[in-house]
């Protein structure tokens, strides 16, 4: 009787010990997962701050510099450039 | 460390903008070979001054036709060439964004990155031709406005409406201002019986040629090679004739120009009475194209002030802004 007693609890440390690293490799997946997820979401620009950075970048301001050297092109005059509303050849 | 480049790689002329000092290049897009030994000797303006007038073993090409390439090894070698010139060697290698076409294929695309990337570029990343010259000439491209620009090059004509740092609306045809040349050409070999060379036959055009009459008009003389007897014969030509020759490439453009007005919403189409229409590229420089433009479109047309660097000039602008205007690269459209 005591021998079969034994082999039982045996059996089951062995399931327990099953289950506990069955929970523990699922555990560890999930916040692989949730981890893997946080730094996508991290790493991908808002669509809006992507899209005001876009525009921000053709911007008169941040043209400043390309103006200027249409500027120079033009035989050199040093004056503060204006926007092609105000340029262009008339025909 | 390199600095970052911009290529305007052009049928007609190659333009190159570096990163933070401007324009560092700008020659016709040319080269000149030894047809028995494959050795390059001249690429660039030495070589455009080689066209038609080289000996049997010399070929003097331009290896682009609108605003494809049509020989990548030649490209390849022009390209590294041109870029050597500008301080790339095997250890430098830059980023490099280069203006094509929005009318040329995935397979001339690709044919376009990949001899920038064996010419000696690290990265090579292209952007549409109408939206670098909108950025060149410095149209308010950022604002929900619409802004119409008119790219008339060597080899293509694109016309594109562009709001919000995006292409609303786009028309390309394959005819710029070479098919202008080839009509001249043409007309003088059949109306006068005389061939004359791609040089002279832009001569032509840039001292008579126009779209429209205009009140001072003078005839040209016209020297080239009989037909009949091979003799040097001298020919006087009218503006006339020069407009009854290139009438069908014009309407060709304006035809596109017109297309493209007829795709824009109606939002940004009252836009342009307003604000009018700006023409770049060297084909735009065709005395009165301008006018004949605005006569059929009944829209304002504007000559560009930086008619020939503009797509270099707004390509740099995307070069110095690189990530920022990233979404701009074809086939990155988010």
């Amino acid at each position: 009787m005591g021998h079969g007693g034994h082999t039982d609890s045996h059996c089951r440390d062995r399931v327990v010990t099953a289950v506990v690293i069955v929970i523990v490799i699922a555990v560890v997946v999930v916040v692989a997962v949730i981890v893997a997820v946080v730094i996508r979401r991290r790493h991908r620009p808002d669509g809006v701050a992507q899209f005001q950075r876009h525009i921000d970048a053709l911007s008169p301001e941040a043209r400043r510099p390309v103006v200027d050297r249409v500027q120079r092109l033009e035989d050199g005059t040093d004056g503060t450039p204006s926007r092609a509303r105000d340029q262009g050849r008339d025909v | 460390m390199a600095r970052d480049l911009a290529i305007d790689l052009g049928t007609a002329n190659t333009l190159v903008y570096m990163k933070g000092r401007g324009i560092v290049l700008n020659e016709p897009s040319v080269i000149a070979l030894n047809r028995q030994t494959g050795e390059v000797l001249a690429t660039g303006r030495e070589a455009w001054a080689m066209i038609g007038r080289t000996p049997g073993y010399i070929v003097a090409v331009r290896p682009l036709r609108g605003g494809a390439i049509t020989d990548f090894e030649i490209t390849e070698r022009m390209i590294r060439l041109l870029l050597q010139r500008v301080g790339v060697s095997r250890f430098t290698r830059p980023k490099v964004v280069i203006c094509v076409p929005s009318a040329i294929t995935e397979v001339e695309r690709r044919a376009v990155t990949d001899a920038a990337r064996r010419a000696g570029a690290a990265d090579a990343n292209l952007i549409e031709q109408p939206m670098a010259a909108a950025i060149g000439a410095d149209l308010p491209i950022d604002e929900p406005v619409g802004n119409m620009v008119i790219d008339i090059g060597g080899g293509t004509s694109e016309t594109a409406v562009i709001s919000l740092g995006g292409i609303v609306a786009l028309e390309a045809v394959r005819v710029g201002s070479f098919d202008i040349d080839a009509a001249i050409q043409n007309y003088v070999r059949r109306e006068h019986g005389i061939a004359i060379g791609e040089r002279t036959a832009e001569e032509i055009k840039v001292a008579i040629g126009s779209a429209e009459p205009s009140e001072e008009e003078t005839q040209a003389e016209v020297r080239g090679r009989d037909l009949m007897t091979g003799l040097p014969k001298t020919v006087l030509i009218s503006p006339d004739e020069i407009r009854f020759a290139i009438e069908d490439v014009v309407s060709s453009i304006i035809a596109s120009v017109i297309r493209c007005l007829a795709k824009a919403p109606p939002e940004l189409s009252q836009d342009f009475l307003v604000r009018g229409m700006y023409l770049v590229g060297g084909g735009g420089l065709l005395r009165n194209l301008a006018a004949r433009i605005q006569r059929e479109t009944k829209v304002p047309v504007k000559l560009s002030n930086v008619p020939l660097e503009a797509v270099v000039l707004g390509a740099g602008h995307v070069m110095e802004h690189y990530e920022a205007l990233r979404g701009m690269f074809m086939g990155s459209r988010r």
